[in-house]
């Protein structure tokens, strides 16, 4: 008995992991606890820059570390510092609290606790980028929308962020029916095109339900695959990394889903409600919108109308003509050049 | 015909007597969290309640005598695991079982029961509205029901037996509800 016994602890020590406090190369996991959410943010990268990007997951019901896959983190971890983090109920953020603290005001809340901390941790004059993806998009903007949370922050970059969804449902839908005129003239999937396109008809722009806008959300990662399929747009990702992510990562993929689910369907009626759009203005600090000319899920219309409305004395716009909904996916060299050029000006 | 007879006796002699399996005992072995996190866990089994049902079998059957036992089992049960990259894990559940035990120490063993699961996380930082505080290492106690289902097979006089348990913890509060946090338990029974 006591042989085995000690054969099971050699097993369990030897599954410790490492990490790495050289400044260049720096890979840490901490913990940041606010209003009863502990919430875990991966640090990696270049953090000697005194620069950090804190990205945003989309969702809701993502996680951080799924955007530490492909190629273009590589090129920002180069760079600066990339945090990776886990927002309350998603991912493997875990904690004790009501169906009432999930709200978008208390998300920003801890995104606010996180800013602090990483400013205490790495020294206050560390440049804080915020980088928001799809929903993301949103929370980041609503951060922002407070003046206190905002003076934290060095710089905004929003990737296909959806700030604000009527809006993106009735571009999308307008988008639809352009990309399937265009793809069914060009010969490309035309039935399945011309499905999309008398789908899209079908809709009233003017009264779109939330059942509605879940199907355009879906249908717009469908006719993805269509895109990719007639080389329209590039492949991305690689599910290797995302296996290696699931199975033997920092992610456990049923808590993560779990919880992901149970966040993303407390926030849901919130979401699709919320439109930033006329409130734009109150964001001063630089801003770069990245957007996808063939995302249907949040459509470019969106990030045009951001980068004209912000306040900001630096604000860029680029459009990704290759892409879906995931540019740091299907263009990564591009999408790291993009911020790492943004993040160098500061 | 005297050793024809013997030959044809040995076998019955194994299974006519009535089984006597042990009342207690304790468990131990691999507990993997989503199967690879590994860990380690030990279970102390005591039979609250036995049944012993004897089956008389038609010729056809090898032993003429079958006895299949069912047990009541309490079984507190305390472990730890590591998810390498991420947090540790500690357990600690008092199970009620069912165990149905074959001729040959085969076993079934369903359970449910109720504890507490510790998750802990060290570099933790904590946030007051204006000051943020380094907290170390800290844990978070869940309390939680746990479920199984396992088989395998009854330790004798001369072999240790061994277990294979699909089983979940379920803590409560975790977040804003049940989170299920599967696992795996292989071992041997001492």
């Amino acid at each position: 008995m006591k042989k085995e016994l000690f054969l099971y602890f050699l097993l369990v020590i030897s599954f410790f992991s490492c990490e790495s406090l050289d400044l260049t190369d720096y890979s840490e996991q901490i913990y940041v606890t606010n209003d009863g959410a502990t919430q875990p943010a991966f640090i990696a990268g270049n953090v000697s820059s005194k620069k950090l990007i804190v990205i945003l997951h989309g969702g809701p019901g993502g996680n951080g570390l799924e955007y530490r896959v492909g190629d273009y983190y590589k090129q920002l971890e180069e760079n600066v510092g990339v945090v990776y983090y886990d927002q309350r109920g998603q991912g493997m953020s875990y904690g004790k609290y009501t169906e009432d603290d999930v709200t978008v005001e208390q998300l920003t809340a801890d995104l606010y606790a996180l800013v602090k901390v990483l400013k205490t941790k790495f020294g206050n004059d560390t440049k804080i980028f915020l980088l928001g993806h799809s929903w993301g998009g949103m929370l980041g903007t609503a951060y922002l929308m407070n003046e206190t949370y905002q003076k934290e922050i060095s710089g905004w970059i929003e990737s296909n962020g959806a700030h604000d969804i009527p809006l993106l449902n009735t571009e999308s839908v307008k988008l639809f029916k352009e990309v399937a005129n265009e793809q069914i003239k060009a010969g490309n999937s035309v039935e399945d095109w011309q499905a999309i396109l008398d789908w899209a008809n079908e809709i009233d722009i003017n009264n779109i339900t939330e059942e509605v806008s879940g199907e355009i959300n879906s249908k717009g990662f469908e006719v993805e695959n269509y895109l990719r399929s007639d080389e329209v747009i590039n492949y991305g990702g690689s599910y290797g990394e995302y296996i290696q992510l699931y199975l033997v990562g920092r992610l456990n993929p049923l808590t993560s889903h779990i919880n992901g689910n149970r966040t993303y369907w407390l926030l849901n009626d919130e979401v699709e409600s919320t439109a930033f759009t006329s409130q734009l203005y109150k964001i001063k600090v630089p801003s770069l919108f990245l957007y996808s000319k063939y995302d249907f899920v949040v459509p470019a219309a969106l990030g045009v109308s951001a980068y004209q409305k912000v306040a900001s004395n630096n604000k860029q716009f680029y459009l990704f003509e290759k892409s879906g909904h995931s540019p740091m996916d299907s263009e990564p060299n591009e999408f790291a050049n993009q911020v790492i050029r943004f993040t160098n000006q500061f | 015909m005297t050793k024809f007879i013997l030959f044809f006796l040995f076998p019955l002699s194994l299974f006519a007597q009535e089984p006597d399996w042990p009342k207690s005992y304790l468990s131990a072995g691999y507990y993997g969290n989503l199967v690879t996190n590994p860990g380690i866990s030990f279970d102390y089994h005591l039979t609250l309640a036995e049944s012993i049902k004897t089956i008389n079998k038609t010729k056809r059957s090898r032993s003429a005598v079958k006895y299949k036992t069912r047990q009541l089992e309490l079984t507190p049960q305390i472990g730890i695991y590591f998810d390498p990259q991420s947090h540790k894990g500690a357990f600690y559940t008092l199970s009620v079982g069912y165990r149905k035990i074959g001729n040959r120490g085969l076993f079934f063993n369903p359970s449910v029961g109720i504890g507490a699961y510790t998750l802990i996380t060290r570099n933790n930082y904590s946030f007051n509205g204006n000051s943020t505080f380094f907290e170390g290492t800290t844990a978070s106690t869940f309390t939680s029901a746990t479920a199984k289902l396992g088989i395998g097979r009854m330790k004798t006089s001369k072999k240790k037996g061994f277990y294979l348990n699909f089983s979940t913890l379920l803590p409560f509060n975790y977040n804003t509800g049940v989170t299920p946090l599967p696992a795996i338990e292989i071992g041997r029974i001492f």
